[in-house]
């Protein structure tokens, strides 16, 4: 029993961490048991080989930038943690969202009300005209759309084109009056694509991928001037057309209907151009501030640059933040902030004169674009280590003074703490310097 | 230059109240001093440079992000090689493998080559048998393989070492013992 139990003691023996009166009891079981020698013999030579062995050194590089390396991450994640934040402020904050939700809801109201208003009171008065469209020349009725049109954007406009209705309704007066109306079914696709429209638009903005998109246009996207002229028209547009600028010339007015001639000659093709025109440049660019509002694909695209740069895909990374920095100007600061210590500290870590140059450049100009940015002080922190570095290093005047001014402006944002300290004794060092070099 | 002399000379305490006061260039100085101790740790427990790096990664990306909640007056190492082994240690249990160095271990200087004149057939039997023992090492449940490796490897006492884990001393001697024992049985096998 005895020597299983010093048995058990014999590793902890030869680590030198038994008690007093436990070690003189192995030592005194050793003298005596051949086994528990020779077991002791083989723990010392395993322990020997265990701490013999080599493993292979990776390298002084290695060592000298594992600390810029973790450094780095330590950044990145704190701004992941910004990044999510923010996330949370546009897609997860209930109340916000709601606010967001309710307030679409109310556009969206407001304008199928209006639409449908606007229908009704241009039913109506086509009704009152009973417009004889079979009595129609050919080329005549190729303008039925273009009616169609007129009214669809009257509709967008919110203001029915009073004067030209009136117009037309006084120039169709003299026409027979048994011709059937205008059918209930056309001016039915003239407003539903309206709205549909609308609708998908929001859905849109509200990331609803489960409806089911309008045939006539594309999901995504959908502001494109050729969807809106195709929902409004049901006429595939001449691409030309298309292409045209936005003409700023007010619509036709009455007087100007009242020159053209006689009955529907009004709609001819040059003068239905106006209102299609309109119908574009009034959809297009409201929209799309709408997506922009609740896109999230700047996020998304910031989060991906953000893996990669975790993966160190540095070339993907870089392009993805620019791409960011293009099209979100609040994700801007952070996107080029990520690229600036990508280029200045994790891919390069090189402390030559040149390279030195370049990073401090880097960070001068990231604090003199983004002035308003809270990342200022952690850019100048950047700046200040980069520009002290390099005067150490050259000496010279020009670069002494700048990491001089760089510090100052750091130490502002520092308030009282060591770090202060720390960049308050760098000031005094850089001070001595610049005077020895007076 | 004499401000990074004085850095040197810095206490851990020092460096982590810096730390504390939002001064990254004090991080940067207790990784420096801490990173080849926590590099070769992890290298000895998941046995694979890349893995290492991570880990020496992560534990001191922990190590900062928890900075606040570290009680000034204690030691430093212990608690960061706590926070290493415990990544190594999960590491070992999600692979549910024990991870082998890759092939540039081979560059590991043999025994034998040493000394020149030493025997040749034994300078093999040597390395055959670290060959074994790392293997051995390598095949340890996680948690003994923890205690040998701090002991082994890193020196540390059975105080430092439960202080480390976390876990008793009457503990530690106990997974060192049955961690011994396996090993060698594995040698001698040999």
């Amino acid at each position: 029993m005895f020597h299983k139990q010093v048995k058990n003691f014999l590793s902890a023996y030869l680590d030198g961490e038994l008690d007093e009166k436990r070690r003189r009891l192995v030592e005194e079981h050793l003298k005596g048991c051949q086994e528990c020698s020779e077991e002791l013999n083989t723990l010392k030579a395993l322990d020997q080989l265990a701490r013999s062995s080599k493993v292979p050194e990776p390298g002084e590089e290695y060592w000298k930038t594992l600390s810029g390396r973790i450094r780095s991450r330590i950044i990145l994640e704190e701004e992941e943690g910004r990044l999510s934040r923010l996330k949370n402020i546009l897609v997860q904050s209930p109340g916000r969202l709601k606010l967001i939700s309710t307030f679409a809801v109310v556009i969206l109201v407001l304008l199928v009300g209006r639409q449908f208003l606007n229908e009704e009171r241009g039913t109506e008065r086509l009704r009152e005209a009973e417009l004889p469209l079979t009595l129609l020349s050919p080329k005549e009725e190729s303008s039925v759309p273009t009616f169609r049109e007129k009214e669809a954007t009257d509709l967008e406009t919110g203001e029915l084109l009073k004067e030209d209705l009136a117009a037309l309704k006084d120039r169709l007066s003299g026409l027979p009056k048994e011709a059937p109306p205008v059918t209930a079914l056309e001016e039915k696709k003239v407003s539903e694509s309206g709205v549909e429209g609308l609708l998908q638009e929001d859905q849109i903005a509200f990331g609803d991928k489960t409806s089911e998109p309008l045939k006539e246009a594309p999901p995504v996207p959908i502001l494109e001037e050729k969807e809106v002229s195709e929902i409004e028209t049901e006429e595939p547009l001449q691409e030309e057309f298309l292409a045209q600028d936005i003409p700023s010339e007010p619509p036709p007015s009455k007087a100007k209907v009242a020159e053209t001639g006689e009955g529907v000659a009004i709609y001819s093709d040059e003068a239905d151009e106006r209102p299609r025109r309109r119908v574009a440049a009034k959809l297009k660019p409201a929209p799309r501030r709408y997506i922009k509002i609740l896109s999230l694909s700047d996020v998304e695209n910031f989060e991906l640059a953000l893996s990669q740069q975790s993966r160190g895909d540095y070339e993907d990374a870089i392009k993805n933040y620019y791409q960011v920095i293009e099209q979100n100007e609040k994700l801007a600061p952070s996107a080029q902030f990520q690229i600036n210590l990508i280029q200045s500290a994790t891919r390069d870590t090189a402390m030559d004169e040149k390279t030195l140059r370049r990073k401090a450049e880097l960070w001068r100009s990231f604090v003199e674009t983004y002035q308003e940015s809270e990342l200022i002080p952690d850019a100048y922190r950047y700046f200040a280590d980069n520009a002290y570095e390099l005067s150490k290093l050259t000496q010279k005047k020009e670069d002494i003074n700048q990491a001089i001014t760089v510090n100052e402006m750091y130490i502002k944002f520092l308030r009282e703490s060591r770090t202060a300290e720390i960049y308050n004794r760098r000031r005094i060092v850089l001070e001595r310097d610049l005077n020895r070099l007076k | 230059m004499k401000e990074e002399g004085e850095i040197e000379q810095t206490s851990d305490g020092e460096l982590i109240s810096r730390v504390k006061a939002g001064d990254m260039g004090g991080f940067d100085e207790l990784v420096r001093r801490y990173q080849k101790k926590i590099y070769y740790l992890a290298l000895k427990m998941v046995r694979d440079h890349d893995l290492a790096d991570e880990v020496v990664q992560d534990a001191f990306v922990k190590a900062y992000h928890a900075m606040n909640k570290f009680k000034e007056g204690y030691p430093f190492y212990p608690w960061i090689y706590r926070i290493a082994v415990n990544i190594c240690m999960n590491h070992l249990k999600q692979s549910k493998r024990q991870i082998r160095l890759s092939d540039e271990r081979e560059i590991r200087e043999p025994v034998g080559r040493e000394n020149p004149h030493s025997n040749p057939e034994k300078s093999l039997m040597e390395v055959e048998k670290m060959k074994r023992l790392e293997n051995a090492i390598d095949a340890l449940p996680p948690k003994w393989k923890a205690v040998l490796v701090l002991r082994a490897h890193e020196d540390l006492s059975y105080e430092e070492i439960s202080k480390v884990l976390r876990i008793p001393k009457g503990t530690v001697m106990s997974r060192l013992n049955r961690a011994r024992e396996r090993l060698k049985e594995v040698l001698e096998k040999l």
